[in-house]
């Protein structure tokens, strides 16, 4: 199914304008600083306004706009930095939406997401530890999932007979979380462990795939990141005033904002480019997936730095947003892989093809 | 014919496909003694020759002025295939088939499109362009050649510098000041200029890359008829805007194919030959890297080409940031290349085709990219300023 512009467009324009309202600047930083009403509040808004649905296939309660759709969703939700179980379940979403017909048990945890009746870990950094199924019961730790504070379950690999995802429920006993004490506060990290956890739904393979969806998301996110670096970095500096005059008159300054804007553009196309070719179930979308994860988490990286370098002193301050941005796009250099380990896989995907254009030509 | 396939892209593309293997096997060999730069010339006149006979030299003109109307969606398709089979780029001709049209069709006259289209198209005459001066390059208006109205001739005096290709040129188009007390952009006049007029002298400039493609022209009292003049007096810098405005589009095109091929290629060589290079992974990392921002770059160009209308100051800086990117692109790519160190990374080598060259050769070409069409710094400028909104100081 090609999905039309003009939909993509309608989704990830209305979630901008709602979120702009929702989570402002303040919301952000109450979130930020613990209070746990509005991750509350913007989880019902989201399954009001059907976010996570809308990435969903139609037969297990979606609106069928499936992977782009969340590539675009995932970049409003990085512009506004919002509590990581938005963004978890987004992947979750995406790998159940290409995971086409007949999945029985990823229709059922399609369903769940579609009613915002589950917020799933995913993994994220590269942990320690790994799960096992044995007797239809998972036993195990595995560290780096990422989702948010009000993680509910974990859709994680187990290995039984053969590599499997297993949907697990966190019920502090048989499959317990511990949070990490990180500096990105708006996403929560920690460790699972299971001890004969019964899981709510296995399915064969499934965690390479979903690996992939973690950087396709993992892009967005730096995109939309960026494009709020900018954005906030030109009004303070056109607001500012030094020398009397604001400091966004200084060459000094306009360049490396000129800079910020031109760094954007390959990480924009290379991720929409990714997730046509994810959404198509092209051959090459991991590798594709991988590049622009691979650009755009450098790029954001960048841009927070400068946001945080050009407001100045207030740039040190907890009170200002660059700080968030900053701790957030560091922290977004490890998910789905180090950067250069995401980087190495791309090389992979892209000799590999090469090698068969040598193998034809000879 | 090619052309009978204008109504079908897959058509087109098929029948340009089967045609060029044929059209380039008679490509001449360079001679003995013969430089790199004469062999060159006589490649792309020759090349020209081949696409005429399928009236696919200058395409993309009117049907009234030497061209077939291609449509842009054809042309493009056709760059595609000829960087594909590494056709010679007709680069001497880059103002002839680019420039001049762009300014000529809006404000040419009728006697100035019909004298000097068709002879672009019919006998590949060669066009510079002489807009830069000593004393203005990034502030290009304030240029000082003088033209001083004498019956029915203008008297150009003064000195151009930088003009590409202006050592192969017959024509050039000029920028002079024809009202020294006007503001600074509105004295300015347009002009199409014989280079063989009396009081008109070229001088080359030896590049950075050893060639001498780009020259000085000097004036001293050369007569140009007042019919060689575009659009009205005073005009001419409004007048440029549509002439530089042409530097992009499918110049860039070609250029972003070109280097996708060249790096697509390089690894294809490395699975062919088991280079080392992969093993190593600060190489492996750039070429990533680079990889990224190739096809990145060619998707930018084609949503520009193809996708929807923007704002106009959106429009700025998406003409302004590509031009950034790649040129800064294209000297990554070339920094690699030559970082790679192959044998020949060092050699002189191949010095004809300013993206497919040696590396070293296409490393120090590469710079031509970073000032050309407007610095990096000024499209900067541009971006902050015009895009942006930042305030001017
Ligand atoms: C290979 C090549 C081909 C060319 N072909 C042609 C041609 O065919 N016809 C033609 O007319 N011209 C041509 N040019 C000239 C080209 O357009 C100029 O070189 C260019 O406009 C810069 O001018 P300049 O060389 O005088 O440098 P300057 O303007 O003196 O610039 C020097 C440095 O100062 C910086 N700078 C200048 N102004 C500002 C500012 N306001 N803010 C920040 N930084 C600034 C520049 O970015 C640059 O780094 C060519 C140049 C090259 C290199």
């Amino acid at each position: 199914m090609t999905v039309q512009d003009s939909d993509l467009n309608l989704v990830a324009d209305n979630a901008r304008k709602v979120l702009s309202e929702a989570f402002a600047s303040r919301d952000l930083h109450r979130h930020f600083d613990g209070d746990e009403t509005v991750a509350r509040r913007l989880w019902s808004l989201s399954t009001e306004m059907g976010w996570i649905a809308a990435i969903l296939p139609e037969r297990v309660g979606g609106l069928g706009l499936g992977v782009t759709a969340g590539a675009r969703l995932l970049r409003e939700f990085g512009r506004f930095a919002v509590p990581g179980e938005l963004c978890s379940s987004a992947v979750a979403a995406m790998f159940v939406a290409s995971a086409g017909e007949g999945g029985a048990a990823a229709d059922g945890i399609g369903e769940a997401l579609a009613t915002g009746a589950i917020r799933p870990f995913v993994p994220g950094r590269t942990g320690g530890g790994s799960l096992a199924l044995e007797g239809g019961a998972v036993s195990g730790t595995v560290a780096g999932l990422i989702g948010g504070r009000d993680g509910d379950t974990a859709l994680v690999p187990v290995s039984g007979e053969g590599p499997m995802l297993a949907l697990l429920r966190i019920d502090g006993r048989a499959a317990a979380f511990t949070a990490d004490d990180i500096w990105d506060r708006t996403r929560t990290i920690g460790t699972l462990t299971c001890r004969d956890a019964e899981p709510e739904a296995i399915l064969e393979g499934g965690g390479g795939t979903l690996r992939t969806f973690t950087r396709l998301a993992v892009a967005a996110d730096c995109v939309g990141m960026h494009e709020m670096s900018l954005e906030r970095t030109v009004d303070y500096a056109r607001s500012r005033e030094q020398f009397g005059r604001p400091i966004g008159s200084f060459q000094a300054l306009k360049h490396r904002m000129a800079e910020m804007r031109i760094a954007l553009e390959v990480p924009i196309r290379l991720l929409d480019h990714a997730a046509t070719l994810c959404a198509s179930g092209a051959n090459d979308a991991a590798t594709w997936v991988a590049l622009a994860r691979s650009q755009a988490s450098d790029a954001s990286i960048h841009a927070a730095e400068e946001e945080t370098l050009l407001h100045g002193g207030v740039g040190y301050t907890w009170d200002f947003d660059c700080h968030i941005r900053l701790k957030r796009a560091m922290l977004n250099a490890s998910l789905g892989g180090r950067t250069s380990d995401v980087r190495d896989d791309a090389f992979g995907g892209l000799m590999a093809s090469a090698r068969r254009v040598a193998e034809a030509e000879a | 014919m090619i052309l009978d396939h204008i109504d079908d892209e897959n058509r087109f593309r098929d029948a340009l496909r089967a045609w060029l293997p044929d059209a380039l096997s008679g490509r001449p060999e360079r001679g003995a003694d013969e430089d790199h730069v004469a062999h060159d010339g006589r490649v792309q006149a020759w090349w020209l020759g081949v696409l005429r006979t399928q009236k696919l030299a200058t395409p993309h003109w009117p049907k009234e002025y030497g061209g077939v109307a291609l449509p842009f969606r054809l042309r493009a398709i056709m760059t595609e295939e000829l960087v594909r089979v590494d056709a010679p780029t007709p680069m001497r001709y880059m103002i002839s088939f680019n420039h001049l049209p762009a300014t000529l069709i809006p404000w040419g006259s009728e006697e100035q499109k019909r004298k000097y289209l068709p002879e672009i198209a019919e006998e590949g005459m060669i066009w510079c362009q002489g807009f830069s001066e000593p004393g203005a390059g990034s502030d290009l208006a304030g240029l000082r050649t003088r033209a001083v109205r004498d019956g029915d001739h203008y008297v150009l005096n003064g000195q151009k510098i930088w003009s590409s290709f202006s050592v192969f040129a017959r024509r050039s188009i000029v920028l002079a000041r024809t009202d020294p007390d006007a503001q600074k952009h509105a004295g300015i006049s347009f002009f199409l200029v014989d280079l063989e007029t009396p009081g008109i002298e070229i001088r080359p400039i030896r590049q950075i890359n050893g060639g001498a493609k780009f020259g000085e022209i000097f004036f001293t009292d050369a007569r140009v008829p007042v019919a060689d003049r575009v659009g009205e007096e005073g005009m001419g810098w409004k007048i440029a805007q549509s002439t530089l405005a042409s530097e992009r589009g499918l110049l860039w095109f070609e250029a972003a194919e070109k280097l996708h091929r060249r790096l697509d290629g390089l690894l294809v060589q490395a699975a062919r030959e088991g280079a080392d290079w992969p093993a190593d992974a600060e190489m492996r990392r750039c070429y990533t890297e680079l990889r990224a921002r190739a096809h990145g770059m060619r998707l930018f160009l084609r949503e520009m080409m193809y996708g929807p209308p923007v704002d106009g100051a959106e429009e700025l800086i998406r003409t302004a940031a590509f031009k950034v990117a790649f040129s800064t692109f294209r000297m990554d790519l070339m920094s690699f290349l030559v970082r790679l160190d192959t044998p020949d990374a060092y050699q002189v080598g191949n010095t004809e085709d300013d993206y497919l060259g040696g590396a070293m050769f296409s490393y120090l070409t590469g710079y031509s990219g970073m000032f050309g069409a407007g610095t990096n710094e000024i499209m900067k400028n541009i971006i902050a300023e015009r895009g942006l909104g930042l305030p001017k100081g």
